[in-house]
């Protein structure tokens, strides 16, 4: 059994940290006194710089550590959060991606510049210098706290000494997560006089125990003047996954109350493991009510995040891939028992199998879902590159997301990001006017570009759309005209002419102005797209603008397929795409010698002799099938020697020594342990399509 | 020509000097690999042919659940294809292909022992009067009175067809 | 950790008591409190040491006491450890029998 190198675990955390930073501070840029925001980018930065220091990232540690403090005068209202900081920050945490990727490079002079802009930042803020002042030395009383009100009855001042009885828990991979607990303890005690003791009794014996995971929680008796959001805020880094139980004993004064929580009482507890009862109450929300300086956006905003970090197992992706290959050897050596257990007259055979069956198919739907991921993660990096995008392009862009809890395939959302980088890269370079440009068309100077996703039967559907100039279809034709890539006159529908942008011959060019840069890229889409089995559909209207919407099939890595034989081969055709099965009769076949096509109520179809193709050197069978695949428009006709029928197919990809091999998108493995390769329709389709265009140029 | 391939993959030697390596028969002639590839010896399984595929790697096989390419190193020196005995093996080795750590199948004729080589033993192919292309060939190692032939697995599966590979590494290792 | 008496095990002795090296730590015990009765422990006071490993080796009292077997320390902590186990909160004067396990110390409540 492997073991978890810490050090993924650390560049795991931090990829996730550095993108929690990124998006706070984006959204800050927005709306400069997003309190959440400001406590979700300090809280990120300051969880960086610790897990960095403890994982031996010791620039990343240093370099962060400024970054934080400028943010924690932000925090307590010392420095106002201008845009110039977020600037700077967003640049900064660029800097710490960098260090995170390459810790030993020479990146002293980059961090140095980064930090004098910092400064700047900050001084220019708050008129005086940014020196790092230690979050020791900060006033004692933070501008923030005039306005919490009082949580308890009758500390108004807040500076009455009040008892509290504090138990607290921290999620297990807190020590991994480089949290230190010690750390928090030593905030408690600044707060006030606290008496600390340990709760052993969740720790497990030494056969029982995971050394990394922390199974320690405290009790604190905690005499302090300070408000009850003081305490809260010694949690601040770690309140989303733990429980917090904060009892308010009452004020210490001329009554001198014995805390309720007795030593004794604790004596026990510490040694017999009985659990302590531990309120699971949020300390999140507590925070969120005493919070009132933020708008109820805010609130939400904070909801929603707690929302999304729902409890979670963080598990590497290789041993999601592994378990998804097991269960694919299972589904097959299932689908053996099933053949076997079909031909035998043992009934409690054929019963177990039929249990066997079904437990598979349950096993199977659930490994699925354990890799799907909502495609929020991938529409987040966007609204960087839309930042970005506004600052070159010098458009006002507004980027509008939908539908982010979509949940895809992890490989397929990996995959589709590039495409869409594309995409909403030509979106906001080509497809939005300028702002003159759009004041002229009477529309908003803002742009908007759309990245939405929803799911709609086995697909899931993402588009991209803008509220641009849209895309002359005239002006499609006769450069592809021009270009040779389409006959003068050749009669296409409109959706053809607007996949013609797809094809990787169609570049820009000085004559299609509006257009220009649409064909860079653009086949590099189609074939992501058309490799993840989905296709691409493009509607555009003049002057209002462009969508693209990628079908993509939810799964990449199990699929319904048709089981074919042609010569002694077998081959897979993915079901969704057969359209029906045709008897190729004896008439038919000789009609159609050197001509290949197919009388199909009323129109040409295409057909390919599979066996032909195959050079499988057998004689064909004495009834041929034809085997009518589409992709949406096209139709083409495989001919076939037999049917065999359904086939739930187990996808393995073919090595790269296979590569240069087009008519194949994968193989799999049989019942009876022989490899079927599955047929790329796509390229069927297109090989017809080539067919048909040699017979028009010869009729 | 110059052996671009050769200079990217010499046998990883040892410090000692030493290697252990699977001696295995094709077409007469002892060949060697060193064992450290080897991921495992098989009797032979049935085979799917893959229309369209260079001739060397024309079929695949289920190994284990996994789909892998079936190498045939008699096609891939040119020559003739051969029926299968009844000492007819698969030689599964991990290879690099295209940055890839890739399970290949290799045809057979019979696996003979692990031996250990010596690099004082070894000499590079003479350039004439070998039978077999010897850019595909990584040295010749003497043993005893015979000759093993260590061939170059990363120049075959790059070599054979496919133009790209072999370009890409002219550009790694410009002609100076 | 100097050694682990009673324990044979070649395997080099980690450079620091913290969680980067908690899981050699964790087969060092385990693989001693396996083997002879009683297993007594040793180490430096100026190692870096962290929370995991008092956690570890409070697991390993554990262990101990439900085996009937004898699990101590070859003498009082100091130094860093000592101070690890005062900010943690484990030496508090209600809780004799850490006082005598880590301190060797004998508590009067």
């Amino acid at each position: 059994m492997s073991t978890i190198d810490p050090m993924d675990i650390f560049r795991a955390e931090a990829a996730e940290l550095l993108e929690q930073i990124e998006q706070g501070l984006l959204d800050l840029e927005h709306q400069l006194d997003d309190r959440a925001q400001i406590d979700s980018v300090f809280r990120g930065l300051h969880t960086l710089k610790g897990s960095g220091a403890m994982f031996g990232f010791d620039a990343l540690a240093a370099f962060t550590h400024h970054c934080e403090t400028a943010f924690d005068r932000v925090r307590k209202g010392l420095t106002p959060a201008t845009t110039d900081l977020v600037m700077a920050v967003l640049a900064a945490r660029d800097h710490m991606r960098a260090l995170v990727d390459d810790p030993n490079g020479d990146h002293a002079a980059v961090g140095a510049e980064l930090l004098r802009k910092l400064q700047d930042a900050v001084a220019g803020g708050s008129g005086q210098p940014a020196a790092a002042a230690p979050i020791a030395e900060a006033p004692k009383s933070f501008a923030v706290d005039e306005t919490v009100p009082p949580a308890t009855a009758g500390k108004d001042d807040g500076s009455e000494l009040h008892r509290w009885n504090i138990r607290f828990s921290l999620p297990r991979d807190t020590m991994v997560n480089g949290t230190n607990p010690l750390a928090l303890l030593d905030e408690m005690r600044d707060l006030g006089e606290a008496d600390v003791r340990v709760d052993l009794s969740r720790v497990p014996p030494l056969d029982a125990i995971k050394p990394t995971e922390l199974y320690l929680s405290w009790i604190v008796t905690l005499t302090t003047d300070r408000p009850r959001a003081d305490i809260e805020d010694v949690f601040i880094f770690v309140m989303d996954e733990m429980t917090l139980e904060l009892e308010d004993l009452g004020p210490v004064g001329a009554t001198e109350t014995i805390p309720v929580a007795a030593p004794a009482e604790i004596a026990a507890a510490a040694a017999t493991p009985i659990a302590v009862p531990v309120a699971v109450e949020p300390i999140h929300n507590a925070a969120s009510a005493a919070d009132k300086t933020s708008p109820a956006a805010g609130a939400a905003a904070t909801d929603a995040k707690a929302h999304r970090k729902a409890e979670s197992v963080r598990v590497p992706a290789e041993r999601l891939d592994e378990l998804m290959d097991r269960v694919g050897e299972l589904v097959i050596a299932q689908s053996r028992l099933t053949q076997i257990a079909g031909s035998s007259l043992d009934t409690q055979l054929r019963t177990v199998s039929e249990e066997m069956e079904r437990l598979c198919s349950e096993l199977r739907t659930t490994m699925m879902v354990l890799r799907m991921v909502p495609v929020g993660t991938l529409f987040e990096r966007f609204r960087r590159l839309v930042h970005d995008l506004q600052r070159d392009t010098g458009k006002t862009i507004e980027l509008v997301t939908a539908g982010e809890t979509t949940e895809m395939d992890k490989t397929v959302i990996e995959r589709l990001a590039d495409p869409l980088v594309h995409l909403v890269r030509n979106a906001a370079d080509h497809g939005l006017e300028s702002p003159e440009g759009r004041r002229a068309a009477a529309k908003s100077e803002i742009g908007r570009v759309t990245l939405s996703a929803r799911q709609v039967g086995g697909e899931v559907i993402v588009t991209v759309a803008d509220d641009g100039r849209g895309i002359d279809r005239d002006k499609i034709r006769a450069k592809a005209e021009a270009s040779g890539l389409i006959p003068t006159g050749a009669a296409l529908s409109e959706q053809e002419i607007l996949q013609l942008i797809l094809q990787p011959g169609f570049s820009t060019a000085a004559t299609v102005t509006n257009l220009s840069g649409r064909g860079v890229g653009m086949d590099v889409v189609k074939k992501t797209v058309e490799s993840l089995r989905g296709t691409i559909d493009i509607s555009t209207r003049l002057g209002e603008g462009t969508t693209i919407a990628l079908r993509i099939p939810l799964t990449l890595a199990i699929i319904d397929g048709l089981l074919v034989r042609v010569g002694k081969g077998r081959y897979v055709i993915p079901l969704p795409a057969v359209e029906e099965c045709l008897e190729l009769s004896l008439e038919e076949d000789l009609r159609s010698r050197g001509r290949s096509f197919l009388s199909l109520r009323g129109s040409l179809v295409p057909f390919i002799r599979l066996r032909e193709i195959f050079s499988t050197g057998t004689k064909p069978d004495p009834y041929q099938k034809i085997v009518v695949v589409s992709t949406g428009e096209e139709r083409v006709g495989l001919v076939v020697d037999q049917i065999i029928g359904d086939h739930q197919t187990v996808i393995k990809s073919m090595s790269k020594l296979h590569d240069d091999v087009a008519t194949f998108s994968g193989a799999t493995i049989l019942g009876d342990g022989g490899v079927a390769l599955i047929l790329d329709v796509a390229n069927l389709v297109a090989a017809g399509r080539e067919q048909e265009a040699q017979l028009r140029a010869t009729a | 020509m110059m052996n671009l391939a050769t200079e990217l993959s010499t046998p990883p030697w040892r410090d000692d000097g030493e290697l252990e390596a699977l001696t295995f028969d094709i077409a007469g002639e002892t060949f060697a690999l060193e064992a450290a590839i080897v991921r495992e010896i098989l009797d032979l399984l049935p085979e799917t042919a893959v229309p369209g595929a260079r001739a060397f790697v024309g079929a695949v096989v289920n190994f284990r659940g996994k789909v892998i390419p079936l190498a045939d190193i008699r096609l891939a020196f040119g020559m003739p294809s051969a029926e299968a005995t009844i000492d007819s093996r698969i030689v599964v080795v991990e290879v690099e292909i295209e940055g890839t750590p890739t399970l290949v199948g290799l045809r057979t004729d019979k696996v003979t022992e692990v031996l250990t080589l010596r690099k004082s033993d070894s000499e590079p192919p003479p350039r004439v009067g070998m039978r077999w292309p010897t850019e595909l060939i990584e040295c010749l190692i003497k043993c005893g009175t015979s000759v093993i032939i260590f061939p170059d697995l990363r120049a075959i599966f790059a070599a054979n067809g496919r133009k790209t590979s072999s370009e890409a590494d002219i550009i790694r290792h410009p002609k100076s | 950790m100097e050694h682990i008496a009673d324990s044979l095990d070649p395997t080099p002795p980690p450079s620091s008591l913290t969680i980067r090296d908690i899981q050699t730590l964790h087969g060092l015990i385990t693989k001693a409190l396996s083997g002879k009765d009683p297993v007594r422990v040793a180490f430096k006071d100026d190692v870096a040491v962290d929370l995991s490993f008092i956690q570890l080796i409070e697991a390993a009292r554990l262990s101990a006491r439900n085996d009937g077997k004898t699990f101590s320390l070859l003498r009082p902590v100091g130094g860093n450890v000592r101070r690890v186990l005062e900010r943690g909160g484990f030496l508090s004067p209600t809780n004799p029998d850490a006082a005598r396990f880590w301190l060797h110390e004998e508590v009067t409540p």
